[in-house]
């Protein structure tokens, strides 16, 4: 008795994997497409082999050109700080809290030929109107309009066809903004600070914005190392910016030469992963969702999902 | 002769069995069936009751020197002295039993009172397990699933009992001592009962009495609340008489301005009473609207008492001394029923501690506990209905929403004004329908709950009223979703049961995640990036983003008054493009006439939006910082403006 209740103890743990591979499997949902994120680029590729983030050079242009338009007045440019040192470090810090880049700036000893990227912005107008509400009270309005660009240093192309434009703002919702009552006067001191601050809130979201029009552009990028049934590692982890629960679209590419340089001709996707574990250089995923006929094989590459790209950030 | 049953007959099954499907039944009824219903059914229940214990009335120790000499001897062993001589009395009223109150208060006070109550009447007495005889199945029964939901239910309203409102119950209980004082209630027989037995069997004589003297409170309250209905009713009604004698000035002045003519009478109190921006505001916004329109608008109707107040100021001065009246009326009407739902909350205890009886087996302490239960049954009934309604609508022992949806049938509530164009809406629902059909306002308002850069909207309702900012908190996340974030949040399992963000924000307790959690929550936001510190808060930032459309009408009133810019008067909600205004009602009534006391009560908050312009080189403290060692002073007092 004793001994058939051994044999099935032992028969039992040794099916115990196969049963919970086979579990894990039929997870697995197949499906006749995936959607192939934008953002996939074979250049940056390269990063994967050196087991790095892409490092990206900040410039604030025209800054301290004292013949160019000043779009601040000139207060309110010194109560917010738009100088170049303030306006780099502004940038250069919200861009560093996706923590997917290598960030350097004027300040560093690094110099913008020997980046990746290299990010220009403009701020290209600053404006604050008031507008009438009840009771004889005005609200304020306040933009600032930041251009963009970036320019990928391996290839010497701009990464955006035109210059970016993204637009900070205050005063479109109650609360987020300076209301003067009857009688209160914008130029006196006290009420050109708080306009002062709308003014930097306004500046820091157009900041935070072309921060996340980087992000979604420089996405991060990985290759499937191995395949052990579900189970799939990658190349990349956190040293490239990923982040527990990442998840990946795994494509296949056909690559073309085009001039000087290689380029994706088209990308196929193969598979969907979720990466519960992310250790330094290497992702643990598992296998959420397959192409019919299509199987995935190492070698391949990933791409970050959109979803994961909007997901909360852990610092 | 007892009022409980022979000794033989405690052990027996089938007697058990019956009393415990009597108890779980009446108190089921009393959870589940309509009120009118609910006496019948509970009348008729008590009479089976009292026909099942057929003891009959208890012989008073007092009066029979045999049982009191053999009370004494059973005191001087095993009764604890200050429990003794009520006891041997046999029948006290509650004014002896204020001490057991007191104690029950201080016990209250604690953070978690709610769970300690319920270890305190409920606690397993592993010696009356001995008491147990038979295969009898009663566990059985009294785990039956309608059963157990409803202790779960009881469980989680009593975890959710608001402190303070609990506090001042029993305070208002405990300071009636004439109320006290008319309350008699007959203990059962000592005999055979421990220290631990006879201590949990006062105390649920103290709730029995504490329970009557609440449904005396509950029995004036609703009596006031008819009043009310009709007062709030009135109050609107001067208030349209008063925006018809605006509209006829307005109308007057309009007259004379065209003819080229000097002012009417009118039109010269107009000018009197209003000034520039008030005709501005009157010109541009109110012109548009017609007679009746203008009568309903909430802004219209507190120009015109401005108005009022010069042209007929006796009719001003008496709508004044109403509204005045109107508003304390309802406050304390507010706090009685806070109470009465808080303590309904904690006496429903009492019932699982029965229920614990018969699953722990220990039925002698049951069977001799029936005439307490009974009484029991009879007093908090209404109370456990009030308890439960307040649960099931979602609002946690806030009693404002049922309140008010009693006060009137309210058919307009808010105003949606897009551009030109403004449509009355009658609930807070159809508000958030259309702002949904915009996704820019959609992301506006997502976006304002919560910033890190400046006050987000729900720090501002925080500022005010920091308890009513839990209770949307609550609206917006499911049981579970809140465990979990107690769970992680305080890192500690036991905060996790029926936690809620009402009663951790009303009453913080004393650790510095429990100070700080308010503002952590509410004065940052943490749903883009966070530490992993606060990815809980981050979660729950989220989910409140995403199930707004929850919130109550009152929830979005006390939104709109708690962030609004100008005045109260006008008070409106600007979401981009899109202005939301409320209707003159009960809701707006009170929130508006309450709008400058509510926000004296303030948020202590973590992060500030920059206090003042700080260098670009030097950002404010970012969102996502570990919060300081120490909770911050609390900010300076807002000054609000009528």
């Amino acid at each position: 008795m004793r001994m058939r209740t051994f044999a099935a103890l032992c028969l039992a743990v040794l099916l115990w994997p196969a049963a919970v591979m086979q579990a894990q499997a039929q997870k697995v949902q197949t499906v006749q497409s995936l959607t192939m994120p934008s953002g996939a680029d074979y250049g940056r590729l390269r990063l994967l082999k050196e087991g790095r983030m892409t490092k990206v050079y900040v410039d604030m242009l025209r800054i301290d050109d004292a013949e160019a338009k000043q779009h601040f007045p000139p207060e309110m440019a010194r109560l917010v700080d738009i100088t170049p040192s303030g306006l780099t470090r502004l940038f250069t810090d919200t861009i560093l809290k996706s923590r997917r880049f290598e960030v350097f700036d004027l300040r560093s000893t690094v110099t913008a030929e020997a980046a990746d990227i290299v990010i220009d912005a403009q701020i290209i107008a600053a404006t604050q109107d008031f507008k009438p509400l009840e009771g004889g009270m005005q609200a304020a309005y306040t933009s600032v309009l930041l251009s963009v660009q970036m320019k990928d240093m391996y290839t010497g192309k701009y990464l955006f066809g035109t210059a970016v434009q993204v637009e900070g703002k205050t005063g479109l919702v109650s609360g987020d903004r300076t209301v003067l009552a009857p009688g209160q006067n914008p130029r006196d001191p006290a009420m050109r600070a708080k306009l002062a601050i709308d003014y930097q809130l306004a500046l820091r979201r157009a900041f935070v914005q072309a921060g996340q029009r980087i992000e979604s552009i420089l996405r991060p990028q990985a290759a499937v190392l191995s395949i052990d049934g579900a189970d799939v590692s990658l190349t990349g982890g956190q040293a490239m910016g990923f982040q527990a629960d990442d998840e990946f679209v795994v494509f296949r590419p056909k690559v073309v030469k085009l001039g000087d340089r290689e380029v994706f001709a088209n990308t196929k996707p193969v598979a969907m992963l979720r990466c519960p574990s992310v250790a330094t250089d290497t992702s643990q995923c598992i296998v959420l969702a397959k192409v019919a006929d299509f199987t995935m094989q190492e070698g391949d590459f990933a791409i970050i999902t959109d979803g994961s790209l909007r997901k909360t950030r852990w610092e | 002769m007892r009022a409980f049953p022979a000794p033989a007959a405690i052990g027996s099954p089938r007697f058990v069995l019956r009393a415990s499907v009597l108890a779980s039944a009446v108190w089921l009824g009393a959870l589940a069936a309509p009120a009118q219903a609910q006496t019948s059914t509970l009348g008729n229940l008590l009479n089976k009751a009292g026909e099942l214990v057929k003891g009959q009335q208890p012989a008073q120790p007092a009066n029979n020197p045999a049982l009191l000499q053999q009370l004494q001897g059973q005191v001087r062993t095993q009764i604890p002295p200050d429990l003794a001589p009520l006891f041997i009395k046999g029948t006290v009223n509650g004014e002896e039993l204020i001490g057991t109150l007191r104690a029950l208060q201080r016990t209250m006070r604690e953070r978690r009172a709610a769970l300690q109550m319920a270890v305190l009447v409920g606690a397993a007495d592993a010696g009356a397990q001995a008491v147990v005889s038979g295969n009898f199945n009663a566990v059985q029964f009294i785990q039956e699933q309608a059963v157990q939901a409803a202790f779960t239910l009881v469980r989680q309203v009593a975890a959710n009992a608001a402190n303070q409102a609990l506090d001042q119950q029993m305070m208002a209980i405990i300071d009636d001592p004439k109320a006290l004082a008319a309350e008699r209630i007959t203990l059962p027989s000592p005999v055979g009962l421990n220290a631990q037995q006879a201590k949990r069997i006062i105390t649920m004589a103290a709730l029995v009495v504490g329970a009557r003297v609440s449904t005396k409170m509950l029995e004036r309250a609703q009596k006031d609340l008819e009043g009310l209905r009709k007062d709030y009713k009135e109050l609107i009604d001067q208030r349209e008489k008063a925006a018809n004698l605006l509209f006829a000035a307005i109308a007057e002045r309009a007259k004379a301005q065209q003819a080229g003519a000097a002012d009417g009478e009118k039109a010269a109190t107009l000018h009197a009473t209003m000034t520039a921006d008030d005709l501005r505001f009157i010109d541009q916004d109110l012109s548009k609207l017609s007679v009746r329109d203008f009568a309903k608008d909430m802004a219209a109707q507190n120009l015109a008492l401005n108005y009022l107040k010069k042209a007929q100021p006796e009719a001003f001065a008496s709508y004044r001394t109403q509204a005045d009246d109107v508003v304390l009326r309802t406050k304390s009407y507010l706090r009685t029923m806070t109470g009465i739902a808080a303590f309904g909350a904690i006496t429903a205890n009492f019932m699982q501690s029965v229920g614990d009886m018969t699953k722990d087996k220990r039925f002698e302490e049951f069977v001799r506990s029936m005439p307490l239960v009974l009484d029991f049954m009879r007093a908090a009934t209404p109370l456990m209905k009030v308890t439960v309604e307040t649960a099931t609508t979602g609002v946690a022992l806030g009693t404002e929403g049922s309140f008010f949806s009693k006060l009137t049938s309210r058919k307009r509530n808010f105003v949606y004004a897009l551009g030109e164009k403004s449509i009355d809406e009658s609930s807070a629902q159809d508000v958030f329908k259309d702002l949904g059909k915009s996704s820019e306002s959609t992301e506006l308002f997502k976006g304002a709950l919560f910033r890190s850069d400046s006050p987000g909207l729900l720090q501002r309702v925080g500022e005010c009223d920091r308890a009513e900012a839990g209770r949307m908190l609550d609206a917006t996340t499911s049981k579970d979703e809140r465990e979990a974030f107690a769970n992680h949040y305080f890192d500690n399992p036991e905060m996790a049961p029926n936690f809620s963000f009402y009663s951790a924000m009303e009453s913080p307790g004393p650790t510095e995640r429990e100070q700080l959690l308010a503002g952590r929550l509410l004065a940052g936001d943490y749903r883009d990036r966070a530490s992993f510190d606060m990815e809980p808060v981050s979660k729950v930032q989220k989910t409140v983003s995403a199930k707004y459309t929850d919130w109550s009408d009152q929830q979005l009133m006390r939104l709109i008054f708690a962030n609004k810019e100008t005045p109260a008067k006008y008070a409106t909600l600007y979401v981009g493009e899109a202005r939301i205004k409320p209707m003159p009602t009960a809701d707006s009534l009170f929130a508006y006439e309450t709008s400058a006391e509510a926000c004296k009560k303030l948020l202590v908050s973590v992060v500030h939006g920059p206090a003042a312009v700080a260098p670009a080189s030097k950002p404010a403290v970012k969102a996502n910082e570990k919060a300081p060692a120490k909770p911050p002073a609390k900010p300076p007092v807002k000054k609000e403006s009528k």
